[in-house]
C-alpha cells in the first residue's frame, strides 16, 4: 500500500528526536566514570528503572509485531504477549536477586563470581554478543519497515537513521541517558495505548455497507468488462476480467458458481510492482491496494454497536463474524512473483482461540508432534526473558536488592497493562477497515490514523523511539560485554576507567554499524521470527548456567562454559536448519530442512542442562570442594 | 547467594498455572472455547488472568519481603 507522507508526521517526528537527543546530551554531561557509563552510578530510582524496564522490553516486536499479529490472526499474537510477560516471573523470582548480589556490570560477572575463569568470561561474553546482535536485527528491520511508509524513505535510509541517532545517544551518554530515554518511552507508550484503547471502545463495531468478502454471481462479474484467458490462471479456479480503466480484476471461483474478489500484487522480474494488472500508484491508470479489515456480522443482526465497555467489546467480538484476508504466493510462467489476497469469513470465537494463524495451526492438530512447535515456543518465551543480556544489565543500575524487587514489580505492572491493551488494539485494528493487507507491522499506526492524523503522527514518533530505546540498550549490553569481559578479563588488556569509557564508545559505534548493515541485509525477514530466535538462543545458552549455578553445588567452571557454548551452538544450528530459515532466509524449499519443527527450545534448553551436568561431573576437582559444597 | 523460600513457592505456583494454560490450549482446546463468565471465552480469561496473576504475585512478594 502507498502511504502519503504527512508534513505533520514528519514535524512531530523530528521534534521527538531532537528532544530525545537533547535530553541525552544534557544528562551525558554528567557521566565520566566507567561505573557511570556502564551502570549509571547505581543510582537510578527504582520507579524510573521499573518503567525503563518496560521501555526497554517493549520493543518494535512487542508493539508493532504483536498488534499486527493479533490484527491479522487473532489470539495467536496474544500468545506472544502471554509468554513474554510470564518470563518476567522467572526473572523476578529466580534470577534478579542472585544476579544483583553477584556482579557489577554484566551477566558474565555474575556467572564468573565464583570461578574467576577466562573460559566462562569468554563464553558469556560471546553469548551476550550473539544474542544482542540477533535481537538487534529485528529492531533495525522494524525501523526500516516503519520509516519507509511514514516518511517515504527507503528501508536502508530508515535503518541508517535509527542507527545514527542511537549510536549518538549511546556514545554521548551511555546508560544514564538510555535509562531516561527508556523511561520516557515506556511511559508514553502505555499512556498513548490507553488513549487509543479508549477510542476503540468508544467507536465500537460497525458493519460496513459493502463487504469484499460477499460473493457475486459470475455473470455479474463477467459483465463488468472483457473476460481474459491465461494458462497461468486455470478457468476452473479463476475468472479474470479486464476493466474499462485498464486494470484487471481477478475473481476466485467458489463451489456454488459464485465468485469472490481478490487483490493481486505482481512483482515483475524488472522490479516493477503492479496491483490488479496496472502499476501501483495513486494517479490515473494506476491502482493501489484497498485497506481492509471489517466486521461482517454482529450478534443480533445490528449494524452498529455504539460505545462498548471493555468486557462487552470482547464478548461482542466473540459472537461476531469477521472478514479477514489470506495470502498465497505463486510464480507465473512470465517469471512474475504474484501474491493473491483473498477475503474470507471467520467467526470471532475462532479468532479468539489459539491456532487460528498459520504459525500455530499445529496446536489444533491431532498428534503431539504437531503441537511441539507451540509448546517449544511457550517454553522459550517463558525461559528467554530472564536470559536476555540487555534486560539483565539493567539490574545493575539500581542501588540494592530491595530496589531490584520494586523496579521489577513496577516493570511487570507496566508491561502487563500494555499487553492487555495490545489485545484491544489488535482487535480494533482487525475491524477498522484500515489495514494494509501486505504488511501486518503497520497495523497499530494505521489504526491510529483511522481515528485522526495527529494521533498517527504521534504514534509513529513513539514507535520510532520504541526502536531507539531497545536498540540503545542492546548496543550498551554488547559494548559492555566487549570492553569489560573480553578486553579486560579474557585478553587481559588493562585499561583505566577513562580508557574503558572511550573503548566502550568505539565498540558501540562498531556494533551500531554492524547492526545497521545486518538490518539492511535482512529486510525481507519476519520481525517476530527473529525475536523468537533470539529468545531461544538466550534461553538455551544462559538459563541452564544461571539456574544450575544457583541450585547445584557441584557445578564446575568447565560445566558452565560448555553449557553456554552447547546451548548457544545447538539452538543457532537448529534455527539455521529450520524450514522457516530455508524458506525466508536462503530462499530454498522448506521441504529440504533437516529439523522437524522450527523452535529449538524444547530440545536445546534441556540439552544445555544436560551438558552442564555431564561436564561438571567429569571435572569435579579432586580432594578440594567444588562450588558451594 | 540465596533466593528466599517464598520466591520459590510463588514461582512454582505461577509455573503450575502457566503449564495449565499451555496444556489446556494444546490438549483440551474445547475447554478454552467455553464461555464461563460474561460470555467471554476461557482463552481470554485465562490469558489475561496470567498477566494479572504475575503482577499479583510480584506484589505479594514485595509485601512479604519488606
Amino acid at each position: 500500500m502507498i502511504y502519503v507522507t504527512s508534513t505533520l508526521a514528519v514535524t512531530v517526528f523530528v521534534c521527538f528526536i531532537v528532544a530525545v537527543l537533547g535530553l541525552s546530551w544534557w544528562l551525558g554531561r554528567r557521566t565520566h566514570s566507567a561505573s557511570g557509563y556502564f551502570a549509571a552510578h547505581g543510582q537510578i530510582p527504582w520507579f524510573v528503572n521499573g518503567v525503563a524496564f518496560a521501555g526497554d522490553y517493549l520493543s518494535a516486536a512487542s508493539f508493532l509485531g504483536i498488534c499486527g499479529m493479533i490484527a491479522f490472526y487473532g489470539y495467536d499474537g496474544f500468545l506472544y504477549a502471554i509468554g513474554y510477560l510470564a518470563g518476567w516471573i522467572v526473572a523476578l523470582f529466580v534470577v534478579a536477586e542472585p544476579l544483583k548480589q553477584l556482579g557489577r556490570y554484566t551477566f558474565a560477572d555474575a556467572l564468573d563470581a565464583r570461578f574467576q575463569s577466562r573460559g566462562i568470561k569468554l563464553a558469556a561474553a560471546v553469548s551476550t554478543l550473539v544474542v544482542s546482535l540477533f535481537y538487534l536485527i529485528p529492531q533495525m528491520v522494524g525501523a526500516g519497515v516503519l520509516i519507509k511508509p511514514l516518511l517515504g524513505f527507503s528501508h536502508a535510509t530508515g535503518v541508517l537513521l535509527v542507527g545514527v541517532v542511537v549510536t549518538v545517544v549511546v556514545v554521548t551518554a551511555g546508560m544514564v541517558s538510555t535509562t531516561w530515554v527508556q523511561f520516557i518511552k515506556g511511559g508514553l507508550l502505555v499512556a498513548f495505548c490507553l488513549l487509543l484503547t479508549f477510542m476503540i471502545l468508544q467507536r465500537g463495531f460497525r458493519v460496513p455497507d459493502q463487504l469484499t468478502v460477499t460473493p457475486v454471481a459470475a455473470d455479474v462479474a463477467m459483465q463488468q468488462g472483457r473476460v481474459l484467458t491465461d494458462p497461468d490462471w486455470p478457468d476452473d479456479a479463476w475468472l479474470r476480467v479486464a476493466q474499462p480503466d485498464g486494470s484487471v480484476v481477478t475473481w476466485r471461483r467458489l463451489p456454488d458458481g459464485q465468485v469472490r474478489r481478490t487483490q493481486v500484487v505482481a512483482r515483475r522480474a524488472d522490479g516493477g510492482v503492479r496491483v490488479d494488472g496496472v502499476p501501483q500508484g495513486l494517479g490515473v491508470g494506476e491502482r493501489d491496494l484497498v485497506p481492509v479489515g471489517a466486521v461482517a456480522a454482529l450478534p443480533g443482526g445490528g449494524r452498529d454497536t455504539g460505545a462498548l465497555g471493555p468486557l462487552e467489546f470482547l464478548r461482542v467480538f466473540n459472537e461476531s463474524t469477521i472478514e479477514t484476508w489470506t495470502s498465497e504466493q505463486r510464480t507465473l510462467s512470465s517469471g512474475d512473483a504474484v501474491t493473491i489476497y483473498t477475503p474470507r469469513l471467520q467467526t470471532g470465537a475462532d479468532l479468539l482461540q489459539p491456532g487460528a494463524s498459520p504459525t500455530f495451526r499445529g496446536v489444533r492438530g491431532k498428534t503431539l508432534f504437531e503441537k511441539l512447535d507451540f509448546l517449544s515456543l511457550m517454553l522459550a518465551l517463558f525461559a528467554g526473558t530472564a536470559s536476555l543480556p540487555h534486560i539483565l544489565i539493567r539490574y545493575y543500575t539500581v542501588k540494592d536488592v530491595a530496589a531490584v524487587r520494586k523496579s521489577t514489580v513496577v516493570g511487570i505492572g507496566a508491561i502487563g497493562l500494555f499487553y492487555v491493551l495490545t489485545l484491544y488494539l489488535g482487535l480494533g485494528a482487525m475491524t477498522s477497515g484500515a489495514l494494509d493487507v501486505t504488511n501486518n507491522n503497520m497495523a497499530a499506526p494505521l489504526l491510529a490514523r483511522s481515528f485522526s492524523d495527529p494521533l498517527f503522527a504521534i504514534i509513529s514518533a513513539i514507535a520510532f523511539t520504541t526502536v531507539l530505546g531497545t536498540v540503545s540498550g542492546l548496543i550498551l549490553a554488547a559494548s559492555g560485554a566487549v570492553v569489560h569481559d573480553l578486553l579486560t578479563h579474557v585478553l587481559h588488556i588493562e585499561l583505566d576507567d577513562h580508557e574503558k569509557v572511550r573503548a566502550g564508545k568505539w565498540v558501540a559505534v562498531l556494533v551500531g554499524v554492524v547492526a545497521m548493515l545486518l538490518g539492511i541485509a535482512f529486510e525481507r525477514l519476519n520481525v517476530s521470527f527473529l525475536v523468537g530466535w533470539a529468545f531461544n538462543v538466550a534461553a538455551s545458552a544462559n538459563l541452564p548456567a544461571l539456574v544450575m549455578l544457583l541450585f547445584w553445588p557441584r557445578t564446575t567452571k568447565q560445566g558452565i562454559t560448555w553449557a553456554i557454548f552447547a546451548g548457544m551452538g545447538s539452538s543457532l544450528a537448529w534455527i539455521l536448519c529450520s524450514a522457516q530459515a530455508f524458506r525466508d532466509v536462503y530462499g530454498w524449499s522448506p521441504d529440504l530442512a533437516p529439523v522437524p519443527f522450527s523452535q529449538p527450545g524444547i530440545v536445546t534448553i534441556p540439552l544445555g542442562f544436560l551438558v552442564l551436568v555431564v561436564v561438571s561431573l567429569f571435572t569435579q576437582p579432586k580432594g578440594r570442594t567444588a562450588a558451594g559444597a | 547467594m540465596t533466593i528466599p523460600r517464598i520466591a520459590l513457592w510463588l514461582f512454582s505456583l505461577y509455573l503450575a498455572v502457566y503449564i495449565g494454560f499451555v496444556g489446556i490450549s494444546a490438549f483440551a482446546p474445547a475447554v478454552m472455547a467455553r464461555t464461563p463468565i460474561a460470555g467471554l471465552p476461557l482463552s481470554i480469561l485465562y490469558g489475561v488472568g496470567l498477566i494479572g496473576f504475575a503482577f499479583l504475585l510480584a506484589g505479594i512478594y514485595l509485601r512479604a519481603t519488606r
